[in-house]
């Protein structure tokens, strides 16, 4: 609601700057308007001198007459005619003029890989723990090296415009369709199964073409070259070839036996350089019968903008492995493969077969598409393990609105459409929360034929249709749609030997972890009122004593260990964002140890950067002390059930060991589960969490619990005793993990540099702006730079990286970061979680 | 009085920017345009009539001499003050002093002398206390009531130089304001 406001005051203010109204209020006017008046009264009265106007305005007439009568170059050769300096003149006319071309260069933009750590530059020492060697010559360095500005070339912008593109791509009896989740994208379907799809993002866009029937294709795949050949003959027949391209198969999408489709990518060429980057080129997937099945592009047309000198490769590697520059390399790429020896294998279920007129439950992800007459609605559901459903029934329309949840439907199977895809009409439906799949890890055994999973001392799965070349005794990994009920059936759809946390290279746990956010209390407003605008509590610089609760994370890398700290300040009738807590290092670290516990704080009021500090105010803790000596963060293990208590339904956690009965505090605020997930709620199954037992609070004669973090896994499963679950608090990050790059410890070879150009989609602008609405899309020129692009991997091959370094010689490069600052809303980390007010004594 | 963050109209603009890059009485005419505002926005971010007005200069060479680069693509205020806000930065990183002249020194002395003079001390009042308030802003949220206010441009235009979303200025200026709001009359009571 915070937010809602300040966008509000901010659109209002904004109204105010250009038309002196917006601000009224009441009687008169928010005090923001003389700060307004003042700002503009004192810019309108900054004028500069008339003589110097004069001036300047001869010096630049004088300077255009120059520029257009002689070259540059012999500019300043007029100075040699001065007489006396005759040599001097010479001296300058050899040196100056280069000089002054150079600093007549517009500075260009500072790389910057949006994709990392919220859009903030790379800090130094990515490759801190890397050992490189170079193992190859470095490449002669040009002198100078033209940049081009980019264009996104203009797609269809309406109804008719897209429907050109599908007569011209073949599409028979194209029509048009909206998404409601992307209303700016526009698609278009053909009756033959083709799809042509063009999305915009900001001033980019690109065009996904899809045909169903030539995916379903199976067999051998093509060779790559023939498949190029193919990719090339069909961008050039839809005129969407560069002039110059390279063709590359795709890192990691080589074709295999499930996926025959032969990935082939044209990478356009500048100058002899490849464009790196991002969606710079075209994917075009071909079948084995020669057929497209698949391609995407991002049309851009190319102009020659200028030359700029450029780093030698030397320096651009010094500053790779240097430790010197903050944002160089701007780009780290890592990928890790389970070395060589290691066999991990993955093994999908066979997908289901049905009977037509069978009845079934099927949850998945829904696309809706809703004709552009709105005469129809088309929807497809489709499951983890790929299955599509093409849904029919008059309650189809009714899916239009379920976003991005995930649907559950119960219908009748019609007809087969394909070897996973199937025809479904729709009898019922709803939407179900979006739990990641369970994957728990075990044991596989085999008893009188039958697959079971085996989670330690915990729950047995049953494993229909496993593999039968997986041995008794194998450690496996097996993730399911749903969360799999002890010494059931398990519907699973991937199974991984060994499990993905041993496979080395790859990411991911098989523990489902929940931290719960604790959600502030709601005031009664009366309907239809304006909540009132939240007054500072505190003046920056002012003596504060102030209680609430605290919630901190200590933050380690290597040696180095840093606290972040909060306030969540007992206030009410205040929908206020906790506190930022600033102070000496020993403070904080003793204040952390509190996480989660009230203390009375004392200190200053400080101003605070942080976008979602209140009022833009922080504390400085001078001294601070625990409120409630009994209070403490203690780990229950137990069950949670919803019952109704008092005439109210909330939700009741019962300690395993005690038999102890407490009301989980968010669903006595929110009612229901509250913030507890409803699949956890309900699941009957045993959970961990992390709570504090409120300090005399009770309702229905039960002690109230609240949750600051929960469990529920096999380890939660397999536990006794929540004595045997750890629980940290505060939580503590390593950091060092965190950075990319962490993976890249040890000696790695650089066998491969080039120059190259940078291409990345721009992301200043989000599709929708934080005051929510579209921004307008527009035609943005992106300047196209030169980049040092280094390759390297280690002994093994199991991890390689690629490194990118701008190449513009520094001197030409402005300041200052492309995205990203606490006070973009688009950007800024969420605020962290909220306590329950707790009336103190 | 009412800054001009309106666009002038697009169609005159176009016509003499395009004239300005082979007619140096158009160029003349396109500085006129815009010496003021780049001045401002000069002034603003270093505070010294000096300094002011060799960074205008330079600005509007480099704008000379790139003019032929600029294809109409976006604003060209939004271009013009790109410039400056690189020849401002360069500024600071070679000097590092932070050197400050009061408003009052800048150009023509600002007459804020009102019918009341009890207005105009207060206005004096306030603006002092802004002008000094703002250092302590975060230089995002000073960058752009600088862009906005001294150098005139509208919302769209601040975004595309600071390249952000027009949603983000926005918040960016609401809460320098508040900001000023803050120190200047809920602290200080002006």
């Amino acid at each position: 609601m915070k937010k809602v406001y300040e966008r509000e005051l901010a659109d209002r203010l904004d109204k105010y700057i250009d038309l002196a109204s917006g601000l009224d209020e009441g009687q008169g006017k928010r005090p923001e308007a003389s700060i307004v008046d003042a700002l503009r009264a004192g810019a309108a009265h900054v004028m500069p001198a008339p003589e110097f106007v004069e001036r300047l305005s001869v010096r630049l007439q004088h300077r255009a007459k120059e520029s257009r009568a002689t070259p540059r170059r012999l500019a300043f050769g007029r100075a040699a005619w001065t007489g006396a300096a005759v040599a001097l003149a010479v001296l300058l006319a050899l040196t100056l003029p280069a000089l002054l071309g150079e600093q007549d260069l517009a500075p260009l933009p500072r790389l910057v890989h949006a994709a990392d750590l919220g859009s903030a530059p790379v800090q130094s020492g990515l490759l801190s723990g890397a050992d490189l060697v170079l193992v190859v010559d470095l490449p002669e360095t040009p002198a100078q090296v033209a940049v081009y500005g980019a264009t996104a070339a203009p797609l269809p912008a309406c109804a008719q415009e897209a429907m050109a593109w599908a007569e011209e791509f073949g599409l028979p009896d194209p029509q048009v369709y909206r998404d409601p989740r992307e209303p700016e994208a526009i698609v278009v379907l053909g009756s033959n199964g083709q799809r042509l799809t063009f999305r915009t993002f900001g001033p980019q866009g690109s065009i996904h073409y899809g045909d169903e029937l030539a995916a379903a294709v199976e067999g051998p795949p093509l060779g790559f070259d023939r498949a190029a050949e193919l990719a090339v003959a069909f961008l050039r027949t839809h005129g969407l070839l560069p002039d110059a391209y390279q063709v590359r198969e795709p890192e990691g999408l080589a074709s295999t036996p499930q996926s025959p489709m032969r990935m082939v990518e044209v990478v356009p060429e500048l100058d002899g350089r490849l464009l790196r980057g991002d969606s710079a080129w075209a994917t075009v997937a071909v079948n084995p019968d020669g057929d497209v099945s698949y391609a995407a592009f991002t049309p851009l047309t190319f102009e020659r903008d200028g030359s700029y000198p450029v780093k030698s490769a030397s320096e651009a590697y010094d500053e790779l492995t240097g430790d010197r520059m903050t944002g160089s390399p701007f780009r780290l790429d890592t990928r890790s493969e389970a070395p060589p020896g290691m066999d991990a294998r993955h093994y999908r279920r066979e997908p289901a077969v049905y009977a037509p007129g069978e009845a079934v439950t099927i949850t998945g992800w829904a696309q809706v598409l809703v004709a552009e007459d709105d005469s129809q609605v088309r929807a497809r559901l489709e499951t983890l393990d790929g299955t599509q459903y093409e849904l029919e029934g008059r309650r189809v329309a009714e899916l239009a609105g379920v976003g991005f949840e995930n649907v559950q439907i119960q219908g009748t199977v019609v007809a087969r459409l394909g070897s996973q895809q199937w025809q479904l009409n729709v009898a019922n439906w709803k939407m179900v929360p979006r739990d990641p799949p369970a994957c728990p890890t075990g044991t596989l055994t085999w008893e009188d034929g039958e697959a079971w999973l085996v989670t330690g001392e915990g729950p047995r799965y049953r494993l229909p249709d496993a593999p039968g070349e997986l041995a008794d005794g194998e450690g496996i990994q097996v993730c399911a749609e749903d969360q799999p009920v002890d010494g059931g059936a398990m519907a699973w759809w991937l199974i991984s030997s060994p499990p993905a946390s041993e496979q080395q290279g790859s990411v991911g746990s098989s523990s489902v972890s929940v931290v719960v956010v604790e959600s502030e209390e709601v005031a009664p407003t009366a309907a239809g009122m304006p909540e009132p605008e939240p007054e500072p509590r505190f003046q920056v610089g002012q003596s504060v004593e102030v209680t609430g609760v605290v919630e901190a994370v200590i933050f380690v890398n290597g040696s180095a260990r840093r606290v972040e700290a909060r306030l969540d300040v007992d206030a009410t009738g205040q929908e206020l964002s906790p506190y930022p807590l600033s102070g000496p290092p020993d403070v904080l670290e003793a204040i952390a140890m509190l996480d989660r516990l009230h203390v009375r704080v004392r200190g200053r009021a400080t101003a605070s950067d942080e976008g979602w500090a209140p009022h833009g105010q922080g504390i400085e803790v001078e001294s601070f002390e625990k409120m409630w000596p009994e209070e403490k963060v203690q780990g229950f293990l137990g069950y949670l059930d919803l019952e109704t208590l008092k005439g109210r339904q909330v939700l009741v956690f019962v300690d395993k060991e005690t038999g102890g009965r407490y009301v989980e505090a968010s669903s006595l605020e929110l009612g229901s589960s509250g913030l507890v997930p409803a699949s956890i709620a309900g699941s009957q199954r045993q959970v961990f969490v992390g709570a504090v037992v409120e300090p005399g609070k009770r309702y229905a004669g039960l002690g109230v619990l609240r949750i600051v973090r929960m469990a529920q896994d096999e380890k939660v499963d397999a536990a006794t005793s929540a004595s045997e679950l750890p629980l940290e608090f505060p939580h503590v990050i390593d950091e060092s993990h965190m950075s990319p790059g962490s993976e890249l410890q040890g000696a790695f070879v650089v066998d491969r540099v080039e120059l190259a150009y940078y291409y990345e989609p721009q992301t200043s602008h989000p599709s929708f702006s934080p005051d929510g609405n579209p921004p307008a899309p527009q035609p943005v020129e992106q300047i196209l730079q030169p980049v040092w692009v280094f390759y390297g991997h280690n002994a093994d091959n199991s991890v390689t990286f690629v490194a990118y370094v701008q190449a513009v010689a520094e001197k030409y490069i402005q300041d200052g970061a492309v995205t990203g600052t606490t006070d973009d809303l688009s950007s800024p980390p969420p605020p962290p979680a909220r306590a329950t007010p707790t009336p103190l004594p | 009085m009412k800054v001009a963050t309106k666009e002038p109209d697009g169609a005159d603009e176009i016509r003499l920017i395009q004239a300005a890059k082979t007619d140096r009485d158009a160029f003349d005419a396109l500085y006129r345009r815009y010496v003021a505002r780049v001045y401002r926005y000069c002034y603003a971010r270093c505070g010294s009539r000096i300094d002011a007005e060799d960074l205008t200069a330079q600005t509007f060479l480099a704008a000379l001499e790139s003019l032929r680069r600029y294809r109409g693509r976006g604003s060209f205020a939004a271009w013009l003050l790109g410039i400056a806000r690189h020849k401002c930065t360069d500024h600071h990183r070679r000097r590092y002093a932070d050197r400050s002249e009061p408003l009052e020194s800048a150009g023509s002395v600002p007459d804020l002398s009102t019918s009341n003079p009890a207005q105009t001390a207060h206005h004096r009042e306030l603006l002092a206390c802004i002008e000094d308030s703002a250092r302590q802003l975060s230089p995002d949220r000073r960058e752009a009531l600088h862009l906005r206010f001294w150098a005139g441009l509208s919302v769209r235009e601040t975004a595309a130089v600071m390249r952000r979303s027009e949603g983000a200025v926005k918040m960016l200026i609401s809460r320098a304001v508040a900001d000023l709001r803050r120190r200047c009359l809920d602290e200080k009571g002006i």
